[in-house]
């Protein structure tokens, strides 16, 4: 059970900056996400978290003593790598001993300790085998295994899921959350999947280019996305966003127009919005409903590209005149329609995100 | 068997380059084994018969049989008579052109006979004493000792001091470590040859001279062998010796429980190939080690020559012990040998 | 799952037993590197894994090339350095006095000259033979679809011999009483002393060399030979090209990186040779006729009534120059080979 504060750490390779100051409060016992496109920094953030590499500047604290300077093992963190990293040498047995053996653990600690985290995960069975005669799922289990045994401080995932069959990666996710309720210890979790983030999270921290775009907790990413990337990176399939104008503002709200959606009100208060000022709209696919346009909703008409129907569910792709994006709509049961054809859609303007299009800054407090 | 040959590049098609190819491989074996064989045959022949002109192609010994009323043994021979009738003989002795000898069968009755009637029976016999009596008569198994000593120790330090090297080299950055390898491999620009007088200096210098560490020391780190580790371990994912830090084990411990026993294969090479460099050695035995009791077989072997320059039988059955070691380990391990050579040019 | 999981393989639990053993037993190196890892950081550690092989190579190496060249510029026969009187030039100058270079016995050090001489000429004639006999052996090989791993490690099988052995076998095998001599008597009813003839035991030094090391660069050829795409035949094949015409066309342009890294390497052994064609000769014998630069050094520096240090490491020095234009001449080739 350890709290984590990071203060405006920075990495740099020479005079390369990779992780530009990240200010992060990780509380004892929560499990914590990072994600972000490939190159974000999330991995190397990781590995600063856990000792494998230097900080270039700013605060790493666990529970208020400074750690900058403390290796992984004096942090006492464990860490399940992407590859497993599972010595092919040794029996899983010795997998899961040779941390403790380096600590110099009374063997009947050990072998205690060892038993114990093998019935835990299953693995009890294969002891005796080496990591080469296992399947991949009992791997990552062994990996797991490997980190349980220290009883650390803080656990480190590092996009373990990321080898295994899709299947196997949904059992594994609800095994990983269950395994966290049940030892209560600080879980950091770094991914590329967003739903894996959303689905394992209590809180995730988004990444990009080396800067956090936004702490909160999965349903706040979804629901009040900070800015245009975290609004295009959560959500499965992606948010559509479209160009816009202000074209008046009031108490009640403002008035925009798109060349793609018409003109249409925006409840709620913008936060300093200009008129005239260019923005970006943005409109989740399952808020969008196939039907005429009435007064009170935006809408447009959109030309079918593509079709996918899940049966009881279905992903409508098609595009508005002038557009190069694709617009997504996601229409609940079986839903059939020609390619070519044109389609109207319509929304409730109470769920259009609205972005600046200068800095894609969220213009308002997003709303249900 | 024909269709065996026939096996080449186009089934079915055999033409004159097929034959000349086998023609050449098979007659390339021969020139590789005669000598050799010749030298394993000779030493296991009698001093007499090494001696003996024209060579036999078997070793063979002169058949003797114990005749009552003579004290040793005699040798057989086959008596032609000028009537051309054979009978089989025993020579008793021999003055000038000849020869006293009896009838086995009649043993008291001894008779003389000129030489010339005269033909040697001789008998399949492998002179076995050839390889026991130098182990008594000279120092051999001191040589012996002392080469297994040096191939074994330096051996070991080779591999443990060079995969050191090596692990510094793959697994970590640090200042210097591109200037540390670059140096390294440019000493395989300098061969011994070169700087043999002042290794020699050196050598006396550290108290070296005449003494078998003096021999090892000095070739325990080879370029070649860091060179391969090297080559081998930035094969092994840096994410072990990671995961190994994470696990609270020292870098000592990362490099004894992680990234050697992960090179088996290519420390087994270097292994290999340290054996038989430091079994073979010469130049540098013969430059730092001078008294006989530190000679190793190569030396010993080379000093026999000058010294008992008449006894073929004895050389030849130390250079078949010197010789069968390497051999050993070349049919069991010929694979990894030949491959290791052809991938990394080293020897 | 479905195996008998808790029967473990015997292998991994004796593996797994030998580890624990030599881990006991290196405990006494580990407690000290542990604790010299606390007191430098880990960040250090890598120097102290690389410094006992820094060290024996700059003591027996680094060390003694420094040497050789301070030592070309002494004279003396003094064996420590501060003993030695400093005398410039002069051991290069003794070594290089000459009336006309292409006659030894002209020079003031004919020995050296005639070393020269004679590893100029084994050198040419030994590069040439075993590049001849490496390439052939190497075709040969590589167009034999059976039995190409037998003959590949018969040939291979004399490198790995000793050079005292390898000339011992000749020397017996090529002896009065030998078996060549053997043959030569019952077919042409003559016999002759090979080795103390000076013609003949040159040819034969040069054999013997070839013999000893053909099968090592056969093998660099032949894993050459390898490299090259197999279709590139088959597209010749098809377009109807003769083998001669494919060897010549195909695998010898192809094969040409190779061949000069390997004419080179084997430039570069042939002039240090020595420990076979020693053992071979008694020692250069007859006379000087297979009497090679390194022996010259060899001699020069040890044997007891000369002990000209000095000018040993001249000569040492001149060859190694020799040597390291051929090397780096070899990494060139070597780079471009690559490309």
């Amino acid at each position: 059970m350890t709290a984590i504060s990071m203060k405006d750490l920075r990495k740099s390779y020479g005079s390369l900056e990779v992780i530009h100051g990240i200010d992060i409060e990780v509380q004892s016992g929560e499990f914590i996400a990072l994600v972000g496109p490939s190159g974000c920094g999330k991995s190397t953030l990781l590995r600063m978290i856990s000792g494998l590499e230097p900080i270039s500047a700013g605060q790493m604290s666990f529970d208020d003593q400074r750690v900058n300077e403390l290796s992984p093992a004096q942090r006492q963190i464990a860490m399940v790598f992407q590859s497993y990293a599972l010595y092919p040498h040794m029996s899983v047995r010795k997998n899961l001993s040779f941390g403790l053996e380096n600590l110099r653990m009374d063997k009947a600690e050990i072998n205690r300790r060892v038993d114990a985290a093998a019935k835990l995960l299953a693995i009890d069975g294969y002891l005796d085998r080496r990591p080469k005669a296992l399947s991949g799922g009992q791997r990552q289990r062994v990996a797991i295994g490997r980190a349980i045994v220290r009883q650390p401080r803080v656990f480190l995932f590092d996009e373990p899921l990321s080898n295994l069959d899709a299947k196997l990666r949904v059992q594994t996710r609800s095994e990983i959350t269950k395994l966290h309720k049940q030892l209560k210890t600080t879980m950091i979790y770094v991914t590329h999947d967003q739903v894996e983030a959303m689905t394992m999270a209590q809180k995730i921290v988004v990444l990009n280019k080396g800067k956090v775009e936004q702490i909160g907790r999965p349903l706040d990413l979804f629901e009040r996305p900070a800015n245009l990337f975290v609004a295009g990176f959560i959500g499965s399939p992606r948010m559509n966003i479209y160009p816009g104008k202000v074209v008046s503002t009031d108490g009640d709200g403002v008035m925009l127009d798109s060349p793609h959606l018409g003109r249409f009100i925006v409840p709620g208060i913008g936060v300093d919005v200009q008129v005239g000022n260019d923005v970006a709209i943005g409109l989740r696919p399952s808020h969008l409903k196939l039907g005429p346009v009435t007064p009170g909703t935006g809408g447009g008409t959109m030309t079918v590209e593509q079709v996918e129907s899940m049966g009881h569910e279905t992903f409508v792709y098609g595009r508005t005149s002038q557009s190069d994006e694709l617009t997504i709509v996601h229409v609940p049961g079986h839903f059939e329609a020609e390619t070519g054809s044109s389609l109207t859609f319509t929304f409730d303007p109470v769920f259009a995100h609205l972005f600046s299009s200068a800095d894609g800054r969220s213009l308002k407090g997003a709303r249900i | 068997m024909i269709a065996f040959l026939a096996r080449t590049r186009h089934p079915g098609r055999t033409d004159i380059t097929d034959w000349l190819a086998w023609g050449w491989a098979t007659l390339g074996t021969l020139v590789v084994a005669i000598p050799i064989a010749w030298a394993v045959i000779s030493s296991l022949k009698t001093e007499a018969e090494i001696n003996s002109f024209p060579p036999a192609l078997v070793p063979r010994a002169a058949q003797t049989i114990t005749v009552e009323g003579q004290e040793k043994p005699l040798s057989v021979w086959i008596r032609t008579a000028p009537d051309g009738s054979e009978q089989t003989v025993a020579l008793v002795r021999r003055v000038g052109l000849s020869a006293t000898v009896l009838d086995p069968a009649k043993p008291e009755e001894t008779f003389r006979v000129p030489v010339t009637e005269l033909r040697q029976l001789k008998e399949f016999h492998l002179q076995f004493s050839n390889y026991t009596e130098p182990m008594k008569q000279f120092d051999f198994l001191r040589y012996l000792w002392n080469t297994v000593f040096v191939t074994v120790v330096a051996t070991v330090l080779t591999l443990l001091l060079n995969s050191m090297a090596a692990f510094a080299l793959s697994k970590y950055r640090f200042a210097g470590r591109n200037a540390m390898f670059a140096l390294i491999l440019s000493t395989m620009m300098i061969p011994l040859s070169v700087i043999m007088v002042p290794a020699f200096m050196v050598i006396v210098g550290l108290n070296l001279a005449d003494n078998l560490w003096g021999v090892i020391l000095s070739t325990v780190s080879t370029p070649t062998g860091v060179f391969l580790l090297r080559q081998y371990m930035l094969t092994i994912p840096d994410d072990l010796i990671e995961a190994a830090r994470v696990d609270a084990a020292s870098e000592f411990r990362i490099y004894w429980r992680i990234v050697l026993p992960l090179c088996a294969p290519a420390l087994a090479v270097l292994a290999i190939f340290s054996v038989i460099w430091r079994w073979n050695d010469f130049l540098w035995p013969l430059i730092v080690l001078s008294s006989p009791e530190n000679y190793t077989l190569q030396i010993g072997l080379s000093s026999l020559q000058g010294q008992f320059n008449v006894q073929w039988h004895y050389i030849l059955a130390m250079t078949v012990v010197t010789l069968l070691p390497v051999t050993v380990v070349f049919i069991f391990l010929q694979k990894y040998i030949t491959e290791g050579v052809a991938s990394s040019g080293v020897k | 799952m479905s195996a008998p999981a808790s029967v473990a393989p015997p292998a991994v639990i004796r593996g797994e037993r030998l580890g624990d053993g030599l881990d006991a037993a290196m405990r006494v190196v580990e407690v000290p590197m542990a604790a010299l890892q606390r007191l430098l950081g880990a960040a250090r550690m890598p120097y102290v894994f690389i410094l006992p092989n820094m060290v024996l190579f700059t003591i027996f190496v680094f060390v003694p090339v420094g040497l050789a060249i301070a030592y070309a510029f002494t004279g003396g026969t003094n064996l420590l350095i501060w003993d030695r009187p400093y005398v410039g030039l002069e051991n290069f100058r003794a070594l290089l006095d000459c009336g006309s270079y292409l006659e030894p016995s002209t020079c003031r050090y004919n020995l050296f000259w005639t070393a020269v001489h004679n590893t100029w000429w084994y050198t040419l004639l030994n590069t040439l033979g075993t590049l001849f006999f490496a390439l052939v052996t190497a075709l040969v090989l590589n167009r034999l679809t059976r039995g190409r791993g037998f003959f590949r490690a018969v040939f291979f099988y004399p490198v790995l011999l000793s050079p005292v052995v390898v000339g011992l076998i000749w020397q017996w095998f090529l002896a009065r009483e030998g078996l060549l001599n053997g043959f030569l008597t019952d077919w042409f009813d003559t016999r002759i002393i090979f080795l103390l003839d000076v013609g003949w035991s040159r040819v034969w030094v040069v054999y013997v060399s070839i013999w000893f090391h053909m099968g090592f660069f056969m093998l660099i050829i032949l894993a050459g030979l390898q490299a090259i795409p197999r279709d590139i035949y088959e597209a010749a094949e098809i377009d109807g090209t003769s083998q001669w015409r494919q060897f010549w066309c195909l695998t010898l342009p192809l094969l040409m990186p190779n061949l000069l890294v390997v004419t080179v390497l084997l430039l570069i052994r042939s002039v240090q040779v020595f420990d076979e064609a020693w053992v071979l000769t008694n020692g250069g014998g007859p006379g000087t006729a297979n009497t090679f630069i390194v022996q010259f050094i060899y001699q020069t520096a040890f044997s007891p009534d000369l002990r000209l240090y000095g000018l040993a490491s001249a000569a040492s020095v001149l060859m190694g120059i020799a040597l390291l234009a051929l090397t780096l001449s070899q990494l060139w080739l070597a780079k471009k080979a690559q490309v």
